[in-house]
């Protein structure tokens, strides 16, 4: 399993130390959090819209930035609070009701 | 193989024996999305048009197979769309078809498309051997924005 940026939740192919840049938000582990944490370092990337950072590494087909996060279970950090209320459409209920017989018929039991 | 339900619901419970209970068929979602500010105040905001709101959902779908189709190994394939076209999500799901009998498939995703009015298009098909070997089928969830919170209706997400 690749390890997780602790900042935006992206799975980078490298652990988040040595210098090592993260594609997704652009943290430089062991420069950009030795005077800040990762909540301050995250709340500055979303700040600045929460865009892909390298141009080196493409950015994934349907790269979002808040499904990473919500993935990596840093869904509380999220910069929007959701409802979401479903609504039922119209409904149309049916049921079988056996159709009577036309005719009674007598049974003789032999 | 033909595929007989698509839905998309909030839960799916499945109990010992294997028999699936559809929860909360999702057809049209009203959400409400608020801003956090650093004063961790909710205020009413323009809606990203990316957000994704952090809540479970589930997609069942039952396939019937043809006699054939027995002892075959598939890949179920998802896709979903925002109501703008772009792709939101692509994922696929192993199986091997044990028998001749109905297969019921579920699968999960961990965020609702919210930023965005319109129909949320779900795809699904079945590959067998890289090549699609069923019929492409659609669901939908519509999308509302809800200007502002009102209580007195179920909640099934709210995230802080």
């Amino acid at each position: 399993m690749k390890p997780k940026c602790p900042v935006c939740g992206y799975a980078m192919p490298f652990p988040p130390e040595d210098n090592n840049i993260c594609s997704s938000c652009g943290t430089e582990f062991g420069y950009d959090d030795v005077r800040k944490t990762y909540d301050q370092i995250r709340r500055e990337w979303i700040s600045a819209g929460a865009r892909w950072f390298s141009s080196y590494a493409p950015r994934p087909l349907g790269w979002n930035p808040w499904m990473q996060m919500i993935e990596a279970g840093l869904a509380y950090a999220l910069p929007f609070q959701a409802e979401v209320h479903l609504q039922q459409p119209n409904v149309s209920r049916g049921k079988f009701i056996a159709p009577r017989p036309d005719a009674i018929y007598e049974i003789q039991l032999t | 193989m033909k595929c007989t339900a698509v839905l998309t619901c909030e839960k799916i419970i499945i109990d010992k024996e294997g028999a699936h209970s559809i929860i909360n068929v999702m057809l049209n979602a009203e959400i409400v999305i608020q801003k956090i500010e650093a004063s961790q105040s909710p205020k009413q905001m323009a809606v990203p048009h990316d957000a994704v709101a952090p809540i479970v959902w589930w997609v069942y779908t039952v396939w019937h197979p043809s006699p054939e189709d027995a002892g075959k190994a598939f890949d179920q394939v998802y896709q979903a769309y925002w109501p703008n076209g772009d792709k939101f999500m692509e994922s696929r799901l192993s199986f091997v078809l044990k028998d001749e009998g109905p297969m019921q498939t579920t699968f999960h995703i961990g965020g609702l498309p919210a930023g965005q009015v319109g129909k949320l298009k779900v795809l699904t098909w079945l590959d067998h051997q890289g090549h699609r070997v069923s019929e492409i089928n659609e669901a939908y969830i519509n999308i509302k924005h809800r200007p502002t919170a009102s209580a007195g209706t179920p909640i099934i997400a709210y995230t802080t």
